[in-house]
């Protein structure tokens, strides 16, 4: 049995839980777009990635916060920590976790009664409502999840799945998104149940692989396994500026301290990235992200740095204000040995540099030493120990 | 245009030709042959604008002319011929061509486009045995670096001084230095040096090889040409410069290593099928008399094996990426290698213990960065 646990309106309960005030109103946690909202601002027809102009319009009465990762984090760990004591294997996300109950039912009894234990401990400790999904499997897991929230405990067996899936809307499928739902919905496919009709050939022939994948969900079937994944499979750095950015050396020192952050955690995670990306927002609502495959894995912040300016500079070609600007690096796998160079020892030269500035860092905290490019955000921005405060609208980081 | 020649000249011709044909083109007319018909025999030639080759042979000509014909629809065709004369002609605008009862009709494009490459002056020149050019090519064309930032290292640095040629390549991780010895006449302090991309001496040395004609090289400040027989291959020149490869050659290796090649080469063919795919990483302990070489790769295992050796100084361990060693012992085909090494971290040197080639090389490689 597979259960899913997912913290309600994340960021916006704990808002609401340091701040009793605001207990009972729509509350918006986001800087740019909105990252979580509360169910009351829900109700009013706000939605996750909506711009806060749009729902300053849709709800003038809705408190927006900039919100703080850390805190949210420290609530998701604590919470996560009281998952991994009912389930061996736990694979956490932001604001879910699935728990592997395999092998656990003559200590646990009933997964239903698992999780009502589990959702009173964690409302004990943490204060906050989780709703929870037990299933089969990873897909009607998230679907049982999804039956009641908020402080939902719901089960979706193998036989009750059909009667459930069928007559609900594709979107509600996992792995169905905008694109997706819009490609059958040309095709008149509108429930899961339709979908289950299409053959399996067809509907790869029209999504690719990910039809073979979709047809099964169709059918409640799903063989993902849950792992508890020690690297991430993206780590990705972004902030939104105080003020829209035009100075070339304000946005591409943010970004130089953006790459920083993205290798330090790729150094302390012992991986190295063979993909970087870019990406940016501007005032004028356009945007774009880029990512380019390099040569070789990469952990070194030079080379994060120099690819990622390269790309955005590709992208941000027109004269407009940027309000956010993001790297990120994927493709992730473990640190392999590193190749000595016969002509050019900088990059080995580096790292050894970079061995030193993390050992620094780890001691006195990220902002002990802000490298030269950076200098520009001094002033700009706040500090702390872990660095400059980032204003990221996913909130992730 | 009018002239007979026989399938199996044709085909050689169009397969000599067909290394000057680029794989992948923006401009159509390179897809091309130009087929010359002159009065003492035909020249087919094509280029991809970096390297150009023309080959001729002595036929039958009764119209001398030119045409420009798909080289892939022509050298496909003409393989499939019967072996009989083929009568080749242009007639209103169409490439024709019959071969006992078959016939066939290409319509070729306009040979005005046909790029010709600018001649200039040869500055210097010199001649080299079939087997000596094979062998340097050999000792060095894998060494040649394929990233597209460093033009320079995408290929082979050839320097001539009166009474050697060298060859060298590397990609940064490893060098190779080959030399043959000879007489080539100076001339008041001429450049003599160019870099040139392997996918122009590769193919030379193949023709020489298999003609045992000797090479024929010329060098102008902007291009090489090189002659084998009745073909020419003129290759513009890469840009500098080119990395200071006398100075990264180690002077203070004293630790040798001897080992036999074909048990080192099969060893590691062995061991690294359990490396991982980016690194290729192959750990080399070295012990009096014997070499360890061991793999551990997590999530896909582990792998040891051993091999006799003559080593006398301090155990060591060095970590190599094994596609690397694999290449330059393939190069070499000596039955024992020296290596001479100083620590983990700087270059090896790898060198053949009584070649019997007509070149000698150096070769230099770069361990892996071992983390225990």
């Amino acid at each position: 049995m597979i259960m899913l646990v997912d913290i309600d309106a994340f960021f916006a309960q704990v808002e609401q839980l340091r701040y009793p005030p605001l207990r009972g109103r729509p509350v918006i946690v986001g800087a740019g777009v909105i990252a979580t909202s509360s169910y009351e601002a829900r109700r009013r027809g706000l939605k996750t990635g909506m711009r806060l102009s749009e729902a300053k319009r849709i709800c003038p009465e809705a408190v927006i916060l900039e919100g703080c990762a850390r805190t949210y984090r420290c609530f998701a760990e604590s919470i996560f920590a009281l998952c991994r004591e009912v389930a061996p294997s736990v694979e956490s996300y932001l604001d879910e976790a699935y728990l592997d109950l395999a092998g656990t039912e003559r200590f646990h009894g009933h997964p239903l009664a698992a999780g009502a234990r589990l959702k009173e401990q964690i409302r004990r400790v943490t204060g906050l409502t989780v709703s929870i999904g037990i299933g089969p499997n990873r897909m009607l897991a998230k679907m049982a999840c999804k039956k009641r929230r908020p402080d939902g405990l719901n089960t979706l067996t193998q036989e009750e799945a059909p009667d459930y899936l069928f007559p609900r809307p594709v979107q509600d499928l996992p792995g169905v998104g905008h694109q997706t739902a819009r490609k059958l919905l040309d095709l008149n496919i509108r429930t899961i149940g339709e979908l289950r009709a299409v053959p399996v050939d067809a509907l790869e022939r029209l999504l690719g692989s990910p039809g073979r994948a979709l047809h099964d969900r169709s059918l409640g079937l799903d063989s993902r396994v849950v792992t508890e994944r020690e690297v991430p499979r993206t780590i990705s750095r972004e902030t939104s500026f105080h003020q829209p950015a035009t100075d070339p050396d304000e946005i591409e020192g943010m970004l130089r301290y953006l790459s920083e952050r993205a290798g330090r955690t790729l150094r302390e995670l012992g991986v190295a990235a063979r993909t970087v990306g870019a990406s940016f927002h501007a005032t004028d609502d356009g945007g774009d992200s880029r990512v380019r495959t390099l040569r070789s894995p990469t952990d070194r912040d030079s080379e994060i740095f120099e690819t990622a300016r390269e790309l955005l500079r590709a992208m941000h070609t027109r004269r407009v204000a940027l309000h956010r600007v993001g790297v990120s690096v994927t493709n992730i796998a473990p640190h392999v040995a590193e190749q000595g160079l016969l002509f050019d020892e900088g990059p080995l030269r580096e790292s050894s540099l970079l061995k030193g500035m993390d050992a620094v860092r780890l001691q006195y905290g990220h902002s002990a030493l802000v490298s030269g490019q950076a200098l520009h955000l001094l002033g700009k921005l706040e500090q702390d120990e872990h660095g400059f405060v980032l204003r990221t609208p996913s909130l992730t980081k | 245009m009018k002239f007979s020649i026989h399938q199996k000249d044709l085909q050689r011709l169009l397969t000599v030709a067909g290394d000057g044909v680029p794989k992948k083109t923006t401009l159509p007319i390179l897809s091309n042959y130009l087929i010359e018909a002159r009065p003492a025999g035909v020249r087919i030639a094509a280029t991809d604008l970096e390297i150009s080759i023309s080959t001729s042979a002595e036929t039958a000509v009764e119209t001398p002319g030119q045409v420009a014909v798909n080289a892939k629809r022509l050298q496909e065709v003409v393989r499939e011929l019967a072996k009989d004369e083929v009568h080749v002609q242009v007639d209103a605008g169409k490439f024709k061509m019959k071969c006992a009862r078959s016939a066939f009709e290409l319509y070729p494009m306009p040979v005005d486009d046909f790029p010709t490459l600018a001649q200039e002056r040869a500055t210097f020149s010199a001649r080299l045995p079939a087997k000596t050019f094979q062998a340097l090519v050999d000792l060095t064309c894998y060494a040649v670096s394929t990233d597209e930032t460093r033009p320079a290292l995408g290929g082979v640095l050839i320097q001539i001084t009166d009474k050697e040629i060298r060859f060298i390549a590397t990609d940064g991780h490893r060098m190779s230095k080959a030399h043959a010895s000879g007489k080539f006449p100076v001339e008041k302090g001429e450049p003599r040096e160019a870099i040139i991309p392997p996918k122009a001496l590769i193919p030379v040395a193949a023709w020489a090889t298999e003609s045992d004609h000797e090479v024929e090289m010329e060098l102008s400040s902007a291009a090489a040409t090189f002659k084998v027989g009745a073909t020419t291959l003129t290759s513009r020149l890469l840009q500098g410069p080119f990395p200071p490869y006398e100075s990264v050659i180690p002077k203070d290796n004293k630790k040798q290593l001897i080992v036999g090649r074909e048990a080192l080469l099969s060893s590691i063919r062995r061991v690294a099928k359990l490396s991982d795919s980016v690194s290729h990483q192959i750990r080399f302990s070295v012990r009096k008399d014997r070499l360890h070489l061991s793999v551990s790769t997590a999530d896909i295992g582990a792998a040891k094996d051993d091999l006799e050796a003559a080593y006398g100084e301090d155990d060591l361990e060095i970590g190599y990426n094994a596609v690397y060693l694999q290449d330059i012992l393939k190069s070499l085909d000596s039955d024992k290698v020296l290596f001479t090494l100083n620590s983990p971290v700087s270059a090896g040197v790898v060198t053949a213990v009584e070649s019997k080639r007509d070149a000698t090389a150096l070769c230099l490689i770069m361990p892996l960065r071992l983390q225990d």
